[in-house]
């Protein structure tokens, strides 16, 4: 089948698939990367830009509608429901880049172990790996919070332990591949240990690659990070989490439904942000991204 | 090639079944001991639990008493041995909350469950098959970009925000569908849509793809040269190669449903698994947690099982006893990585 695709029968259907890859390509980027750069900047400002105190009770203001004062009214208990938005993108963001660290470095430490030591050692690693990846990531986040207790730091360890192994499988590969590189041979021959030859000519590009692909993800975390919210089971109220409004909302749905629209707006608006990125980067990286995995 | 020798680079679907129902015992034996210890090692004292759960007061006679009661007391080692020969016998213990036999309690609870989740498996793989087909037909028209766009907004949608969505559009303003309870088929019409949007739109752009790519393969060039009717192409010559992968893909569905479900259970007031779980875990219920792990692990295992079943009835490839490199099934269809010096 190989030779048939690069046969010279491919480019035609290549310049068909064009027109919408380029679309992708053309508005993916920019727009996803103009909300994420958005959020991002609401993330570090929010407690500057804020027009009330997300958690200030104001009983006799409660259920206000839309006004000039409070843009998206206020909720049950009358706190402000845009500051808290604002604050909510704060938690999102912040949990979701305590995730993305915590599989970072257990992912590239695991998966480079395994790499270089091979034998049993890779074994180990790759059999507990398939483990985790037989299991569906959110039930057994479920249960690993049931293990550890509810809240944000175990809903963040949680969703980590969740997603490492995938990264590790990735990391391993790319040391592989790399440790018969010219330049890792040369710096061997030189007499560098494999420590040094590691960190100092393998690390790196591993690192930036693997970052490039845990983006991709940070979509589909905040999704979990939002549901667990949503149950119970992660971030606690009053803090502003947008899952917790959701949660907090949900009786008035009848009487109030926007309590409910507005903070679902804002999830869904940020993962389509980064789902779009990733997509368009994807499209753009995707030779490099093959090459290195598959 | 001889009928022997077949045989013998070749494994039947009961020679993979045995395989893998023998594993079986094993997995759910390290997955109960692994619960096991980090549920006891983990903070918290389930004694402490136990009467708080129950509204005794936490005495220091009375959190003593019920250490002795629970086997507490005992040595760790001890303890899952205890446990162990219960479950075997199927005594999972009873619940903190409600007191009951939590093995009981379970089974009442999973139906509603599985029932939710065939139904949404079911719409996943019917409206995936429709879009991704559609789609794939006409690559970079229309009906593609408006299948990509769903996809899209698909896939970045909280679940639990499409189902208050939807009970907000077809329950309050239409008065269509009730908007919770567990029952007719009407009951089920929103829970399943609400848990399937993800997986269809997964599914639907994947099928789209292996449509696009298989429509360039050598066959169905082959078949086009000679002359079969479009129809007869697509169906038999483009779609069967298609199916394979939306096939694994659903099989990935089953645990991204499962999660959904127990989500969405909690909007519908379903009465199923989920809500059950959700309680236990707020409460620190560990006899209903540590059943709960188990039946999961369970139900995911047997029903990966069937998907592979099927996948092997239908690609003799997957049935040869020593897959060739580079065929190896994951998230990405990673390589198995060649070992250099």
């Amino acid at each position: 089948m190989t030779e048939w695709a690069s046969s010279p029968a491919m480019p035609a259907t290549r310049r068909r698939l064009r027109p919408e890859l380029r679309l992708a390509q053309r508005w993916g980027v920019p727009v996803g990367g103009l909300l994420v750069v958005l959020l991002i900047a609401v993330t570090l400002f929010a407690p500057w830009i804020v027009p009330f105190d997300p958690d200030q009770v104001d009983v006799a203001n409660r259920l206000a509608p839309m006004t000039a004062q409070h843009w998206l009214g206020t909720d049950e208990l009358g706190r402000d429901v845009l500051s808290r938005l604002l604050i909510g993108a704060r938690v999102s963001l912040g949990t979701v880049a305590a995730i993305l660290a915590l599989v970072f470095a257990i992912g590239v430490t695991l998966g480079s172990l395994a790499g270089l030591a091979g034998g049993r050692i890779d074994q180990l690693v790759m059999r507990t790996a398939d483990l985790f990846l037989t299991f569906p990531t959110f039930v057994m986040a479920m249960c690993l919070i049931g293990v550890l207790g509810t809240g944000m730091t175990s809903m963040i360890l949680a969703i980590a332990l969740t997603h490492w192994a995938w990264y590790a499988r990735v990391v391993r590969i790319l040391v592989i591949s790399q440790r018969s590189r010219d330049y890792v041979l040369a710096a061997t021959l030189c007499g560098a240990s494999r420590w040094a030859t590691f960190r100092r000519h393998m690390l790196p590009g591993i690192s930036v690659q693997v970052l490039i692909l845990l983006t991709l993800d940070l979509g589909h975390m905040m999704l979990h990070v939002a549901a667990l919210s949503f149950l119970g089971l992660g971030v606690a109220p009053p803090t502003p989490e947008w899952g917790v409004m959701i949660s907090d909302a949900r009786d008035l749905i009848w009487a109030r439904p926007a309590l409910v629209i507005w903070p679902g707006l804002a999830i869904f608006l940020s993962v389509a942000a980064f789902n779009l990125l990733s997509d368009g980067l994807r499209d753009r990286l995707d030779p490099a991204l093959k090459e290195a995995h598959g | 090639m001889s009928e022997s020798n077949a045989s013998r680079r070749f494994e039947s679907l009961w020679q993979i079944a045995l395989r893998r129902l023998a594993l079986m015992p094993l997995l759910l034996l390290a997955v109960s001991l692994i619960i096991f210890l980090l549920l006891h090692l983990g903070r918290g004292d389930p004694a402490l639990d136990y009467l708080r759960l129950s509204g005794i007061s936490p005495t220091d006679q009375a959190v003593a008493a019920a250490r002795h009661q629970l086997g507490l007391d005992l040595p760790l080692w001890q303890q899952y041995a205890h446990w162990l020969l219960q479950a075997l016998q199927l005594d999972f213990g009873t619940s903190f909350i409600s007191g009951r036999p939590v093995l009981t309690v379970m089974l009442e609870h999973l139906p509603a469950t599985l029932a939710l989740v065939a139904v949404a498996l079911v719409v996943t793989v019917v409206a995936s098959l429709v879009l991704g087909l559609w789609a794939g037909l006409h690559p970079g028209r229309w009906p593609d970009q408006l299948v990509r766009l769903v996809a899209f907004l698909g896939v970045s949608m909280p679940n639990f925000w499409i189902g208050f969505l939807l009970v907000l559009v077809f329950s309050i303003w239409l008065d269509w569908l009730p908007p919770m309870g567990y029952g007719g088929p009407l009951h089920f019409v929103m829970p399943a849509l609400a848990i399937s949007v993800m997986t269809i739109s997964i599914n639907a752009r994947m099928l789209r793809m292996s449509m696009v790519e298989t429509a360039s393969q050598r066959h169905v060039h082959y078949a086009r040269l000679r002359g079969l009717s479009r129809r007869r192409v697509v169906l038999a010559h483009q779609l069967p190669g298609a199916l394979l992968p939306l096939l694994t893909a659903s099989g990935m569905a089953i645990g991204e449903l499962i999660g959904g479900a127990f989500v969405i259970e909690n909007i519908f007031a379903w009465p199923g698994v989920g809500r059950l779980a959700v309680d236990a875990i707020q409460n620190r219920d560990f006899p209903v947690l540590q059943c709960f792990t188990l039946l999961m692990t369970l139900v995911y295992v047997l029903a990966n099982l069937g998907v592979d079943l099927v996948h092997a009835w239908l690609d003799p490839r997957v049935r040869r006893r020593r897959p060739q490199s580079g065929e190896t099934k994951g998230r990405a269809g990673l390589p198995a990585g060649e070992e250099r010096p």
